[in-house]
């Protein structure tokens, strides 16, 4: 197979985009994604201070590298969950990663916070995976208002959003729906989120990181046994084969025409949140839901 | 030929393929869910393999 834009000898073929692409393309393939992501959804300029969730994994680390490359105000910020068989390779990743592209990074590890995600799933009867999405969630956001910055990114890629959308779909859960896509702005106490990479699939991620020597991490939690999307992106693979593009243009589809009914319909019936009455954060209940993790570990 | 599955770095033996994409078949895997190297190169699907090649297959899924 040859490269699409100059002939010389492909390394990756993209069905999706009947395409294939020689080492070099394919860097600028992936940056033109990015660059079309970033300008057609208004995400981000280079006038914004941009703080980027390392997870040590690929995607996140593919776009540091990315935004790095392109010249954006960017730093990153680590969160340590304190997962002994996982936390520390991560975290290995994401510093050596930074150092090698001198990336400003911030680390926060939840163990000094009370929070390491072994002891809140020994103690609370819930699944650990929603509990420590809260906690990271809430983290990110707090440190970006903070430490002065007006956007957070994150590395989720199509194959994410499409098993999120496709979930959100099957539930009809229509709040989740009204607000899915890879801009969310700034509101009620939230920064701005910004998935720069929804356009690319895990696997256009995987082949950027190998190309562009990226070195991730795939140490995996050991909670993710259940991990809720597997089986979605599984039947995506499925349908994306028989039908190359499906994904895209299903979620691009959704962003254009699917979205904006879902959202005024949040309009019109969802809560307004309010900020929390122990540590002042948004929630749609008197407390916010890591000050009641943290309640519910004081109490065990 | 040596193939090696990651990331569970599982070794299998495996004969009678000629290409990538058979030898994606021959795993239940689809073209988009891993890469194929060999010599630190990546392999598009339609490129022969031999008897004698060590080869790696990385699959994507961060299902997690
Ligand atoms: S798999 Fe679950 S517990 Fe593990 S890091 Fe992800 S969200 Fe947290
Ligand atoms: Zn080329
Ligand atoms: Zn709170």
């Amino acid at each position: 197979m040859k490269c699409t834009r100059c002939r010389e000898k492909a390394v990756v073929a993209l069905p999706s985009h009947t395409a294939g692409f020689c080492p070099p393309c394919y860097l600028l393939f992936v940056e033109r994604q990015v660059q079309k992501a970033i300008k057609d959804k208004k995400l981000f300029s280079f006038d914004d201070r941009i703080i980027i969730a390392l997870s040590g994994g690929k995607d996140s680390l593919a776009l540091a590298w990315q935004l790095k490359k392109l010249g954006y105000d960017i730093a990153g910020l680590h969160i340590d969950l304190a997962i002994p068989q996982s936390s520390p390779i991560a975290r290995d990743h994401v510093e050596r990663f930074c150092r090698a592209y001198d990336i400003n990074l911030s680390v926060l590890e939840m163990e000094k916070l009370g929070l390491s995600i072994p002891e809140v799933r020994k103690k609370i009867k819930r699944p650990v995976c929603s509990l420590c999405g809260k906690i990271k969630r809430y983290y990110f956001n707090k440190f970006a208002l903070d430490n002065g910055f007006n956007v957070l990114a994150t590395g989720h890629n199509l194959d994410d959003e499409v098993a999120r959308l496709f979930s959100n779909v099957l539930s009809w859960e229509s709040a989740h729906l009204g607000d899915q896509g890879p801009l969310l702005p700034e509101e009620n106490g939230f920064t701005r989120k910004v998935k720069p990479l929804y356009r690319l699939s895990e696997f256009e991620t995987a082949n950027f990181c190998f190309i562009a020597e990226i070195d991730y991490g795939f140490a995996p939690c050991p909670y993710s046994g259940g991990a809720s999307f597997t089986y979605y992106k599984t039947l995506f693979d499925e349908l994306e084969h028989k039908q190359p593009g499906r994904k895209l243009s299903f979620y691009e589809g959704f962003l254009k025409r699917g979205r904006k009914a879902f959202t005024r319909l949040d309009l019109e019936e969802g809560v307004k949140p309010s900020p929390c009455k122990s540590c002042g954060y948004p929630t749609s209940e008197e407390s916010c839901g890591v000050c009641r993790i943290k309640h519910m570990l004081e109490q065990s | 030929m040596q193939i090696t599955v990651q990331p569970e770095n599982k070794i299998r033996d495996i004969t009678r393929v000629s290409s990538v994409l058979g030898l994606l078949n021959r795993l239940g895997l689809k073209t988009t869910q891993a890469l194929v190297i060999r010599d630190n190169q990546l392999l598009t699907p339609d490129q022969p393999i031999f008897k004698d090649d060590r080869i790696i297959v990385r699959k994507v899924a961060s299902r997690g």
